[in-house]
């Protein structure tokens, strides 16, 4: 090992990549970066634009993570966390909104229909790896 | 001339380690069409006196501008979402005005350090 590899512990390896992530976005940028940045730590990553088509993914093939935007035209993040949350297969991924705003507001009512955590957009690689890692080694 | 302020470069720099170069190009000229959009949308809502349309877009480009390196058109768009909803008209046109410089000026950066090689 050369002094600049990660520990094998850090090192994406076959163990994160069972660790799907489902991003749901309307927007297509944020989308092809999220699964740039998440495929290139190790992760899989699908993308919804669309709340119907995030709850078809969950329900054919269960996520470790959410990641779920707030301000989206069909329907917003916190409707669809609530779908989400009615769901039994989705009753136990944890659910972190990426948003662009964050306020106390936001926080509250994400917290009240059954989110777990907060992004803020423009999204950091490094924190949202963070965050990423943190979420897909527990459920809620 | 596009300055540090406009674009950084770092959170591109990573991907285009990771990615065949051919792909790296694809993403990003895929990616300047796309939010070049979102741009001219806001543009055409101010000129037909949507002020909604306006911060719907400028929302947008929060993210689509700051997550690519555009960190100071990123919070242009952050201000102009803000005027938009206060219907603060005349500071939405300034902001406007002051973002469509700052993503010209970060893309244009963008593409000269990741595009425009031999």
């Amino acid at each position: 090992m050369t002094e600049t590899e990660p520990p094998p512990a850090e090192r994406p390896g076959a163990r994160d990549r069972a660790k799907v992530i489902l991003g749901i976005d309307d927007s297509t940028e944020d989308l092809g970066l999220l699964n740039l940045i998440l495929m290139g730590a190790g992760y899989s990553f699908v993308g919804a634009s669309n709340p119907d088509d995030a709850c078809n993914l969950v329900l054919r093939a269960p996520p470790r993570l959410i990641l779920l935007d707030i301000q989206m035209p069909q329907a917003n993040g916190f409707e669809t966390c609530q779908r989400l949350r009615s769901m039994p297969e989705a009753q136990h991924i944890p659910i972190a909104f990426l948003t662009a705003r964050k306020s106390r507001a936001d926080v509250k009512r994400g917290l009240e229909v059954g989110g777990n955590d907060f992004i803020i957009k423009p999204f950091d690689r490094d924190k949202l790896l963070a965050r990423v890692h943190h979420w897909t080694t527990r459920r809620v | 001339m596009p300055s540090a302020a406009d674009f950084d470069e770092t959170p591109l720099s990573d991907i285009e380690k990771a990615l065949p170069r051919a792909d790296f190009v694809t993403f990003l000229e895929e990616y300047l069409v796309s939010a070049a959009g979102y741009l001219a949308r806001a543009s055409a809502c101010h000129a037909a006196g949507e002020l909604a349309g306006v911060g719907e877009e400028a929302h947008q480009l929060i993210s689509v501008a700051g997550s690519y390196g555009l960190q100071r058109a990123s919070e242009l768009a952050r201000q102009l979402e803000t005027a938009c909803r206060a219907q603060d008209a005349a500071r939405a046109a300034g902001l406007l005005r002051e973002l469509t410089a700052a993503a010209q000026a970060g893309w244009a950066a963008l593409r000269a350090r990741f595009l425009d090689q031999a």
